[in-house]
């Protein structure tokens, strides 16, 4: 208790609200641009953060990150292109409601639906982070690898139409994650003789790369021009009592699914809305509706993608564990203040786990307040015209790309991610495989000859007489084979694969 | 690549002449750049950083930090040993300066960089757990000899300075370590509280609030003197293994051939900066101890090392 | 029939041989522990399977043919002009002022994408110069 006070007297503080409201404040902006994501939104103000002590810089990274993503749900709803990839399940419902005169209430129930994801989700980290982070003590390299294989095994879930395609990518992604010094003997592979390849491929410019300018490239070819046509009118943003009534059990649904989701490395903020956009339609009153302006649809999007942020936390604080891109650079700024992610950072500094938690529930805070108070202002930036926000993406994605490492190589990494997604979007290779394989790709392969390492004599075995990797390296099979029993029996049943 | 560095001599060559007689009599006038070897954070990164504030107000220029980390530092070595050595460019060099060479990282060792001054070191410290068998240096040495191969080390990743550590203690005592690397020295002291490895050496800092919490015991640390963060540990050589010192050091260095009253104010600046209570108080925060070396000790010493590890790395099988 | 999954399997087969064969360098584990280019063979021997997949499907004709003709040849023009000037502006990279570089690859963009040239010219300039400022003078990147 007397940690928790200390912690809230950190967070109190006028510089961390000041760090907190600019990190907010940078998020709406950052994700609200399309293309531009949460990943860079954090890239981009992580420098800024060096000299200020953990709290405050926690305070602005955490506000950047959450609003981020809250944010990218405006241009999605307001011209249909979702600011950050995890509001790509916000287009399916929200552009239509605007379409329809009711922009405000789509932008209100963005806002409400993000805080209240975001805010459910926290509530489980404090429940349960110190639980697992006691627990993952007994974590050695083989429960680490075994977990790693879980992660992976997601891939043949977000592989959409083609699971053979979704796999291919995944092992194409697996092999470029191999370039560089190898984990165990430091030897080099594929580097080509070069040093700069030595720390292999940079994740984050070829994130930018097919993302950003992959995405540019593939709107160039594919828009059209009603795309652009103007909202009519903004109306009100408070949904009634009776459309709070309707969507609340599609968002309470959202918001306990994608924190399990987030939690699981690898699984972000698109799988998570998308899955709980598919799921709530199913249990719905009114599945006709969904995809034609269903406020349903939206609510649970919008809960779902702040919703796996808590999750995503805990597995990333206790475990040491970057689940996608934008906790990866979280992690590398705590380890920059001293705070090294894992069992240990809850033992060894619990003050700053409570002070995670208070600046995740301010930050909510302040994303309802500007969300609610600023929304006519955010709908009027999107009268820019879209040849103008691609020419500024594609700025912003060199300058990104360059600007982490100092290297110039990284530009070139962008350069040919940008072309390798803008080929695979359009042969209907999904890219979802590949950041889980690039993300997770590293951590399997090491804590797998890490573990045979330390077995000694026991060889091959502790895979499996281990009791905690047995059960995920199970769980693992299960999430690889029951989506493909399930497409060959709709497939035996003439049915057609729906996936969004 | 060869063609660039011939370009860059040349263009250097070119700046020395050209610079030698104008800028030198009132250096610095113009704002300084200070290249770091590692991303942004970490230990290397605070410690240029705070003494490039440092340099900044006692030269009264402007100093920036840039990071280029890549192939264990090597990259922003070498690009640094191919900047102007007009004293407008110096850099943070790690003890890997001494070793990426032999690594095979990049063609860069301490003979290619004019050392300025060495700011701090970190001994590497051999720890166990608290419920092991072992309470001496000498019980785990025993126990080693009976059963070789049966102690797993964890290391923070292959051929980083804690896994020569523990390389350079096996070859001391004549026993054999299983080395397990893991990705930094964090999650090998978790490994080593949860019971999946038996030992580590790595930095003080690292075990410290598991060796508050009795969770582990220092059985001896691997350097000249004893560590501050731990002053009850003996160092290696009074449990009776002389003359194996491994420490993570860092200090800075500027490109080869800045004339030399620009060096003189440079490196003057720079040791005033490791010299005072700010940094004092930095490195005390993160668990260093603040060594410093003049730049020809510096570079004796950096020569020095590069032919210890020139000599264990091949012998711990990661060399290519 | 040659579509563009059967070609797409066996550019695949061919990237996984060229891997493979960059393996065999590859010096072996300790005894007992898979050495550096034992999950890369792995890789390769999964990926053989998937392409065998890949190849079946796109025999039976189960692709759906991606029409770049459909786009029209407005947009493949403005994609291509794009794609172009960033290999361009990535290639100069670090060889002509950054701030100079960015406004004439931005103000290209945007006549390659039919903006105006006084609103492609504003956008240029007020990016880079903004950017510059940004990325130079407060985050000290290297531009």
């Amino acid at each position: 208790m007397a940690l928790l006070a200390e912690a809230l007297q950190a967070v109190f503080e006028p510089t961390t609200l000041l760090y907190l409201l600019i990190g907010v404040g940078a998020g709406v902006l950052i994700g609200a641009l399309p293309g531009l994501t949460a990943t860079m939104a954090v890239a981009i103000l992580t420098p800024l953060t060096f000299w200020a002590p953990p709290a405050q810089g926690l305070a602005m990274l955490l506000g950047v990150y959450n609003s981020a993503i809250w944010a990218g749900g405006i241009p999605a709803i307001l011209i249909n292109t979702p600011g950050t990839p995890a509001s790509i399940a916000s287009t399916f419902d929200g552009p239509a409601i605007a379409q329809r005169g009711e922009a405000g209430l789509a932008l209100g129930i963005n806002t409400i639906y993000s805080v209240f994801g975001g805010l459910f989700s926290t509530l489980l980290l404090a429940i349960f982070a110190f639980p697992i982070a006691r627990f993952a003590l007994r974590f050695g390299p083989a429960e680490y690898f075994a977990l790693a294989i879980f992660g992976l095994s997601m891939m043949v879930s977000v592989s959409g139409k083609s699971i053979v395609k979704g796999l291919i990518v995944g092992v194409f992604g697996l092999l470029l994650s191999m370039v560089g010094l190898d984990p165990m003997l430091s030897y080099p592979r594929f580097t080509f003789g070069r040093f700069e390849l030595l720390d292999g491929i940079s994740f984050i410019p070829v994130m930018i790369g097919l993302f950003g300018v992959g995405e540019v490239l593939d709107q160039i070819l594919k828009s059209r021009e009603e795309q652009t046509r103007i909202i009519p009118r903004i109306g009100r943003q408070l949904p009634t009592r009776q459309e709070l009534a309707r969507m609340g059990p599609a968002a309470l649904f959202s918001a306990a699914v994608s924190a399990v989701i987030g939690a699981i490395p690898g699984a972000g903020g698109d799988i998570a809305s998308i899955i709980c956009w598919d799921q709530t339609r199913r249990l719905s009153k009114k599945p006709q509706e969904y995809g034609k302006g269903s406020i349903e649809g939206l609510a649970a999007t919008c809960t779902a993608n702040n919703g796996v942020i808590g999750g995503a936390l805990t597995t990333m604080l206790t475990l040491g564990l970057p689940g996608d891109s934008v906790t990866a650079i979280l992690l590398g700024s705590l380890i920059m203040y001293g705070l090294q992610p894992g069992p240990l950072l809850f033992r060894d500094h619990a003050d700053m786990a409570y002070v995670i938690i208070a600046l995740m529930v301010l930050a909510y805070v302040a994303i309802l307040i500007v969300g609610l108070g600023a929304s006519r202002v955010l709908v009027r930036a999107f009268m820019v015209r879209k040849e103008v926000v691609w020419t500024a993406v594609l700025i912003l994605s060199t300058v990104g790309s360059y600007a982490i490492n100092n290297n110039p190589l990284d530009v070139w990494f962008m350069f040919f991610a940008g072309i390798l997604g803008l080929v695979l979007r359009q042969y209907g290779y999904p890219l979802g495989p590949l950041v889980l394989a690039l993300l997770l790709g590293p951590m399997a392969e090491s804590n797998f000859r890490r573990a045979l390492t330390a077995a000694g004599d026991a060889g091959a075995w502790v895979f499996v007489t281990r009791p905690i990797s047995l059960i995920l390296l199970i769980l693992a099979a299960l999430s690889l084979v029951a989506p493909i029993i399930q497409q060959r029996r709709k497939a035996r049943q003439g049915g057609v694969t729906v996936q969004p | 690549m060869r063609i660039h560095r011939g370009l860059a001599l040349v263009l250097a060559l070119v700046m020395t002449v050209f610079l030698a007689g104008s800028v030198s009599a009132q250096y610095p006038t113009r704002q300084i750049t200070v290249v770091i070897q590692a991303a942004p954070g970490g230990v290397s990164d605070i410690t240029a950083r705070t003494v490039a504030s440092l340099v900044e107000k006692e030269l009264g220029v402007p100093v920036i930090a840039v990071n280029r980390p890549g192939a264990a530092g090597a990259l922003a070595m070498s690009y640094l040993s191919r900047q102007a050595p007009d004293g407008y460019t110096f850099g943070y060099v790690p003890v890997e300066l001494s070793m990426v060479r032999t690594l095979g990282y990049g063609d860069v060792g301490p003979d290619n960089l004019d050392l300025l001054a060495q700011a701090v070191s970190v001994p590497a410290a051999v720890t166990v757990r608290a419920d092991s068998p072992w309470t001496t240096l000498q019980d785990l040495i025993d126990y080693a000899k009976a059963n070789p191969g049966k102690i797993r080390v964890g290391n923070a990743g292959p051929g980083s300075i804690w896994h020569i550590a523990a390389g350079a203690l096996e070859r001391a005592t004549g026993v054999r370590f299983t080395h397990v690397p893991f990705d930094g020295a964090s999650p090998a002291v978790a490994s080593l509280l949860g019971g999946h490895i038996e030992m580590v050496t790595v930095s003080p800092t690292e075990i410290l609030p598991a060796l508050q919490a009795g969770e582990v015991r220092v059985l001896a640390v691997m350097d000249r003197e004893r560590s501050p963060v731990i002053p009850d540990v003996p160092t290696l050589a009074e449990v009776g293994v002389p003359g194996v010192v491994v420490s993570g050091w860092g200090g800075f260095a500027a490109p080869k051939g800045i004339p030399a009253d620009v060096r003189a104010k440079l490196a003057d600046a720079i040791a005033k900066a490791i010299q005072s209570p700010e940094f004092a108080e930095m490195a005390a925060s993160r668990g260093m101890t603040v060594a410093y070396k003049p730049g020809e000790e510096f570079a004796a010493f950096a020569q020095e090392q590069y032919e210890m590890f020139a000599e264990l790395i091949p012998a711990l099988g990661i060399v290519q | 029939m040659l579509n563009a999954d059967v070609v797409a399997a066996l550019l695949w087969t061919l990237l996984l041989g060229a891997t493979y064969w960059l393996t065999l360098d590859f010096p072996p584990g300790p005894a007992g522990v898979p050495g550096p280019g034992y999950v890369p063979r792995l890789l390769v021997v999964v990926g053989l399977v998937l392409a065998v997949f890949l190849f079946r499907s796109g025999r039976r004709g189960q692709v759906e043919a991606v029409n770049w003709r459909a786009f029209g040849k407005d947009r493949l023009l403005r994609a291509g002009g794009v794609v172009g000037l960033l290999f361009l502006y990535t290639l100069l990279w670090g060889r002509v002022h950054w701030a100079v570089l960015s406004t004439g690859f931005l103000f290209l963009v945007g006549l390659v994408l039919k903006l105006r040239a006084p609103v492609a010219l504003a956008t240029a300039v007020g990016l880079s110069v903004t950017l510059y400022w940004l990325f130079r003078g407060v985050f000290h990147v290297m531009l």
